[in-house]
């Protein structure tokens, strides 16, 4: 706890988790007190921003199955799981680290070049 | 050692639940606390599904220690239970000299690292003695106006304490319980808080019915929703008991 020179503690400091509490408190309340439409576009306007960071991608059943079970042993999301996984790779690859050219096969299609072939 | 005392004089504001929650989640850390039942309600053995007993005033009516009397719970975690004869015990002292050193002298050599104290929700001889021994007090309160002008009630009989006293317990913290993120009354009444009482208030313990069923099933909330609000708190918004202990852990 922040004290002043005098030793007395220093009540303009605030906690910073009960100042995110209460800036929260306050945008929650000045939401509820714009006019309807006003309301709905601000919540459609928040989806959409939630939407940005959220890709579709067709992952093996397999590997989704051990994704899950590792995020349930380190008690965290999924989606973190995988952010730290993708670092991880990128900055590999980016270091030289990791080729993944061994892991890719020439297939037959209009649109890629390469299949990739992970069997471990 | 520190010492803590959780008290206001306001009922229902979730003091035996911020105590046994503290103390349980200290002990959980690693540290060793007695917590100590000064109320004869007897709570804090419901809380943690010990039997009742009368072990506060067995031990000040034998001049023993708490600690000769405590029982342990689990690794880390004594209490000293209280009982209907707490209320024995309190007349018993009315007449005394000295009555206000009771819990000071009762932790002679104690070995814990926290002691903290489950005062009832009176002003009486034990609330006074745990102020007196306490090194901080730490106010737990619903975020309504009864409850938030207990805060100011409970400083006040501190600032009386330390006058007659040569207590050194100093406002460890305002804990905001029962946070309903809803109600316009809850974000006010924290607002006003916060500026009065600055980072002296603790992060806010959302308003979770685990509580409720935790006590129901006699199991502190480590042991019954490990990941409920009141602990955790929101997912984008970490606060809770998990908060407060941190809180508490650099005092």
């Amino acid at each position: 706890m922040k004290r002043k020179d005098n030793g007395l503690i220093d009540l303009t400091a605030i906690d910073p988790v009960v100042e995110a509490t209460l800036s929260q408190g306050r945008r929650r309340i000045a939401e509820r007190s714009l006019p309807k439409d006003e309301r709905k576009k601000t919540i459609r306007e928040r989806e959409k921003a939630a939407k940005r960071n959220r890709v579709m991608l067709d992952i093996d059943p397999a590997i989704m199955r051990d994704l899950s079970k590792l995020a349930e042993h380190y008690e965290i999301s999924q989606s973190q799981l995988t952010s730290l996984a993708l670092v991880l790779f990128l900055n590999a690859i980016e270091k030289g680290e990791l080729d993944i050219l061994p892991y890719l096969k020439p297939i037959n299609n209009p649109r890629y070049s390469y299949v990739v072939n992970w069997n471990k | 050692m520190a010492i803590i005392a959780i008290a206001n004089q306001k009922g229902g504001v979730g003091k035996t639940t911020t105590a046994v929650t503290i103390a349980d989640g200290l002990a959980r850390l690693g540290k060793s606390v007695m917590l100590v039942d000064l109320d004869p309600q007897g709570n804090v053995a419901d809380s943690l599904g010990v039997d009742p007993g009368g072990d506060l005033n067995r031990a000040i009516s034998n001049n023993m220690t708490l600690q000769d009397v405590a029982i342990n719970v689990h690794d880390g975690l004594d209490i000293v239970r209280s009982d209907k004869t707490t209320v024995v015990l309190k007349s018993k002292l009315a007449g005394m000299d000295f009555r206000e050193y009771v819990l000071v002298n009762a932790m002679d050599d104690d070995n814990h690292d926290y002691v903290i104290f489950d005062c009832a929700p009176s002003i009486d001889v034990l609330h006074t003695a745990a102020l007196v021994a306490a090194d901080y007090l730490i106010v737990p309160t619903r975020l309504d106006q009864f409850s938030v002008k207990g805060v100011v009630e409970v400083l006040r009989t501190l600032s009386s304490i330390r006058r007659f006293s040569n207590s050194g317990c100093e406002v460890g913290g305002i804990i905001p319980t029962f946070y309903d993120r809803q109600t316009v009354e809850t974000q006010e009444q924290l607002e006003n808080l916060v500026s009065t009482f600055g980072e002296l208030v603790y992060p806010v313990v959302p308003v979770d019915t685990n509580c409720r069923k935790a006590h129901r099933a006699g199991k502190t909330l480590f042991e019954f929703a490990p990941k409920c609000r009141a602990l955790v708190g929101y997912p984008e918004l970490p606060c809770g008991y998990m908060a407060v202990i941190n809180r508490i852990l650099k005092l």
